[in-house]
C-alpha cells in the first residue's frame, strides 16, 4: 500500500495545470498533451492509462473549475463502444477528431429516464439530457422501444435529423441534442459493460466534483483570512475555521477513497461507482454551500467565484443521479 | 497510489488468525470478560499469550522484538484484535502509543530493556498526562519532580487515566522546572507504578473501563526513569500525539460495529428499510475513507514524516465516524440494543453505545483536533486563491 500520488500521477496533474493557464480552446489544449488518448481504450487506439490517471485529469480540471463536460462523456461513449463488434474502421475519422479535442461524443437517454424513441424503422426520435456544447461526432443513446423496452443506438448526427440546441442550465452553457427520424445503428451492449462504463463515468465525475470543493474551501480560506469584522479575520473565529478545517479534512479522506475506487476498478474489480460519487457530491455541495455563507454578500455577486462554483456543483453534483438515488443503489451493495 | 497489501501482511493475518483462533485464546479471552477483578477484565495474560507468539509488534525492528513488517501489518493485527472481541486499549497504549515513543525517542538502553519486553507484554505502560485542572491543556501541568541528590521526587495528582490499574509503568509528565515557560518545563518520566508512594484508585465510567485517580506522593525515582531530557517533555509530547493520533483503533472498533449492526439489519427475514440501507451504505464508505487517512498517517510515520495536523484530523476522522455508527446501530435497530441478552454481538453494540460518547474526548478532543487542523490548513491564505 502506498498512498502517495505515484510519479504518472503527479506529472499528469502538474502537466493539465499547465494547459489550464493557456487561453485556447480547453479541449483542444489539451489534446496537445494527449489527455483525450491517454485514458481511451486501446482498441480504440488510446493508450488505456485507466481510471487512475483519469481522476487526476479530472480533480484539476475541476480545481480551476472548468467542468469540460466533453472530455467525461467522451470518455464514457468510448467505454461503450469498447468491444470486438464495434466498426473501428467506420470510427477511425471520428476517433481522430476526439483526440484531437476538436468533436465529441455524448449521450443521450443515459443519465436520466430517456426521452428518446425509437420507430419500427429503426429511427429516433427526441431529446437528450443538457450536454456539454460543442460539435458532436457520434452520440450513444438508449432508445426506447413502443413496447417500453429500451436498448442501446449509436447515432453519427447529421443535420438534417439531429440539431443541438443551445441553452442555460442554471446559468451554465449546455446543449440538448435533438433527434428527428434520426439514423441510428443498434449498438449491443451487454449490462456488465453498461454497468462498468457507468462506474466510471461516476468516478470521475467524483473525482471532478472534489476538485471543485478543493478550490472552493481554498478561495473561501483565502477569504476568511483576509475580511476582517469587528477588528479581526473572520478566520479567528472558532466558527468559521473549524468549518473550514472540516472541509479540508474530509476532502482528504474522500480524495483517497475516490482513488481507490479508481485503483480498484482498473484492477478489473466489480464496483458501482455510487457511494463515491454520492459522498463527493455531498461534500462538494456542503462545501460551495459553506463557502457562500462565509463571503456573506459579496459571494452572492453574479460572478463571484464562490457564486460560479455554486452553480457548477449544482449541476454537476446531480448530472448522474442525486446523491439520495445513488446512496438507494449503493445500498444494495452494503 | 497503490492499494494492495503486501504479500507479507497477509501471511501475518494468517498466523494471527490462527493464533487468536486458538482454544488457549478462547479459554484467556472468557477470563477476561468474566471481570472477575471487579474493574475492567485483567487482559494481561490475554496479552502476554499473544506477545509470546510474536505477533504485538509487527512493525519494530526484530532487534527490539519486533518482525521489520510494514504499517499494514499493524492495520490487520487491530482490526483482527478488535473482531475478535479482545479489548484492544490497553495494547495500543502500551505497545502502539508508548512503545512507539521509545522506540522513536528513547535511549538505546531503553529501547533495549523495555521493548522486547513490551513486544511480548511482559511489561506494559500507560500514559498520565491528564490532571484534575488540565485536561487538553497539558502545558498546564502542575505535578512536579524536584531534583534530590542522584534522584527525583515526585509529587501531585493525575486523573482520568485508563488502564494505570494494569500498568507496570506509567509515562509522566510532570514540571520539573516552574520558573521558566509553561512549555520548557515539562519533563517525561517513566515511572514504576509499583513505587512507594504511588496511590491508583478506581472511577466507575458510563463505558466498560474504568477511569483512574493516581497520587503521588513523595515517589522517588532514579535518574534511568528519565525519559529523554529535562526541559524537552513538550516536544515529545508533540511526538507522540503525531504517533498516537493515527485514529486506527477508532477506525478498528467502528468497522467491527458496523459490521455487526449490518449482521443484524440484513438477517434472514428482516425487512430493512431503504432509509436503513442507504444509511449502511454512507457509513460503509466513510469507515473507508477513516481507514485510508489512518493508514496515510502511519505511511508518513513510518517514513519519518509524522505531522500533527494530518493525525489530529485522522483521530477526528476515526473518532466521530465510529461514535454515529454506534448512535446509527441504536436508531437503526432500536431498543434491542439496549437489553442485548446473552448474544455476543448485541453486548458488544450496547458497550459501544456506552463507549461512543467518550471517543471524541479520550485521546485529543474533537474541537481540538480542529484547532490544529485549523492553525495548520486554515489560518493563513495558502495560495492567495480568491
Amino acid at each position: 500500500m502506498d498512498l502517495r500520488p505515484d510519479p504518472l500521477q503527479q506529472s499528469l496533474g502538474k502537466a493539465v495545470d499547465t494547459v489550464l493557464t493557456r487561453t485556447g480552446d480547453l479541449a483542444a489544449e489539451l489534446a496537445t498533451i494527449d489527455i483525450p488518448t491517454l485514458t481511451a481504450p486501446e482498441r480504440l487506439g488510446g493508450l488505456a492509462l485507466g481510471l487512475s490517471a483519469d481522476v487526476v485529469i479530472n480533480q484539476r480540471l475541476g480545481y480551476a473549475l472548468e467542468p469540460l463536460g466533453s472530455h467525461r462523456d467522451t470518455a464514457f461513449a468510448l467505454d461503450m463502444l469498447d468491444s470486438d463488434g464495434v466498426d473501428t474502421d467506420r470510427l477511425s475519422g471520428i476517433l481522430a477528431d476526439l483526440y484531437k479535442g476538436l468533436r465529441q461524443a455524448v449521450p443521450a437517454g443515459v443519465r436520466v429516464p430517456s426521452e428518446v424513441r425509437v420507430d419500427a424503422a429503426g429511427r429516433l426520435s427526441g431529446e437528450s439530457e443538457p450536454l456539454p456544447r460543442g460539435d458532436i461526432a457520434l452520440c450513444v443513446v438508449r432508445a426506447v422501444h413502443e413496447d417500453g423496452v429500451s436498448e442501446w443506438h449509436l447515432v453519427f448526427p447529421d443535420a438534417g435529423t439531429c440539431s443541438a440546441e443551445s441553452f442555460e442550465h442554471f446559468g451554465l452553457p449546455a446543449a440538448r441534442l435533438r433527434f428527428n427520424g434520426a439514423a441510428a445503428v443498434p449498438l449491443p451492449v451487454p449490462a456488465d459493460r453498461w454497468e462498468r462504463a457507468r462506474a466510471a463515468a461516476r468516478i470521475r465525475q467524483a473525482a471532478l466534483l472534489l476538485g471543485m470543493a478543493d478550490r472552493i474551501v481554498a478561495v473561501a480560506r483565502t477569504h476568511v483570512n483576509t475580511r476582517m469584522q469587528s477588528g479581526k479575520p473572520l478566520v479567528q473565529r472558532q466558527t468559521v475555521a473549524h468549518r473550514l478545517a472540516l472541509l479540508t479534512g474530509e476532502a482528504d479522506g474522500w480524495r483517497l477513497a475516490l482513488h481507490k475506487a479508481a485503483w480498484e476498478y482498473d484492477s478489473g474489480r466489480r464496483t458501482s461507482g455510487a457511494a463515491i460519487l454520492a459522498a463527493a457530491a455531498e461534500h462538494a455541495q456542503l462545501a460551495s454551500r459553506t463557502a457562500l455563507q462565509l463571503h456573506g454578500v459579496r459571494g452572492m455577486l453574479a460572478h463571484s467565484t464562490a457564486a460560479t462554483a455554486y452553480r457548477l456543483v449544482c449541476a454537476e453534483s446531480v448530472r448522474w443521479g442525486t446523491p439520495a438515488e445513488l446512496w438507494r443503489e449503493a445500498a444494495s451493495a452494503a | 497510489m497503490e492499494f494492495d497489501i503486501p504479500r507479507e501482511t497477509a501471511d501475518f493475518a494468517a498466523e494471527v488468525d490462527e493464533v487468536l483462533n486458538s482454544p488457549e485464546t478462547a479459554r484467556l479471552l472468557a477470563a477476561v470478560r468474566a471481570r472477575e477483578d471487579g474493574l475492567d477484565g485483567d487482559v494481561r495474560e490475554l496479552y502476554r499469550h499473544l506477545g509470546s507468539a510474536g505477533i504485538l509488534a509487527p512493525s519494530w525492528p526484530a532487534e527490539y522484538g519486533g518482525r521489520d513488517a510494514d504499517f499494514t501489518a499493524t492495520v490487520a493485527l487491530l482490526e483482527k484484535l478488535v473482531a475478535r472481541g479482545i479489548p484492544q486499549n490497553l495494547y495500543c497504549i502500551s505497545v502502539l502509543n508508548v512503545g512507539s515513543l521509545i522506540l522513536a525517542s528513547g535511549s538505546e538502553q531503553q529501547r533495549k530493556t523495555l521493548l522486547p519486553a513490551m513486544a511480548a507484554a511482559q511489561r506494559i505502560a500507560c500514559i498520565l498526562f491528564t490532571e484534575p485542572g488540565n485536561g487538553s491543556d497539558l502545558a498546564g501541568i502542575t505535578t512536579s519532580a524536584t531534583r534530590d541528590g542522584d534522584g527525583w521526587v515526585i509529587n501531585g495528582r493525575k486523573t482520568y487515566n485508563l488502564k494505570s490499574a494494569y500498568a507496570d509503568l506509567a509515562l509522566c509528565a510532570v514540571r520539573t522546572d516552574p520558573n521558566s515557560s509553561q512549555y520548557e518545563g515539562i519533563t517525561l518520566f517513566l515511572v514504576p507504578l509499583d513505587a512507594p508512594g504511588v496511590t491508583i484508585r478506581p472511577l466507575p465510567s458510563l463505558a466498560d473501563e474504568h477511569f483512574n485517580d493516581i497520587w503521588f506522593t513523595d515517589v522517588r525515582v532514579d535518574d534511568d526513569a528519565l525519559f529523554g531530557t529535562t526541559g524537552e517533555g513538550w516536544s515529545l509530547i508533540t511526538q507522540m500525539f503525531a504517533a498516537e493520533r493515527t485514529g486506527l483503533d477508532y477506525y478498528a472498533r467502528g468497522r467491527h460495529w458496523l459490521d455487526l449492526a449490518a449482521e443484524r439489519l440484513t438477517a434472514p427475514g428482516g425487512q430493512p428499510s431503504d432509509t436503513a440501507l442507504a444509511g449502511l451504505a454512507r457509513h460503509r464508505i466513510r469507515i473507508e475513507a477513516s481507514k485510508l487517512l489512518s493508514c496515510q498517517v502511519l505511511q508518513n510515520l513510518q517514513e519519518g514524516n509524522a505531522d500533527i495536523a494530518e493525525s489530529s484530523f485522522a483521530k477526528w476522522h476515526c473518532s466521530e465516524t465510529a461514535q454515529r455508527i454506534a448512535w446509527w446501530a441504536l436508531d437503526t435497530l432500536g431498543p434491542g440494543v439496549l437489553e442485548p441478552g446473552t448474544d455476543a454481538g448485541a453486548r458488544t453494540l450496547e458497550a459501544a453505545l456506552r463507549e461512543a460518547p467518550g471517543m471524541t474526548i479520550s485521546g485529543g478532543a474533537s474541537e481540538v483536533m480542529l484547532d490544529i487542523v485549523s492553525s495548520a490548513r486554515v489560518f493563513g491564505t495558502g495560495n492567495g486563491e480568491d
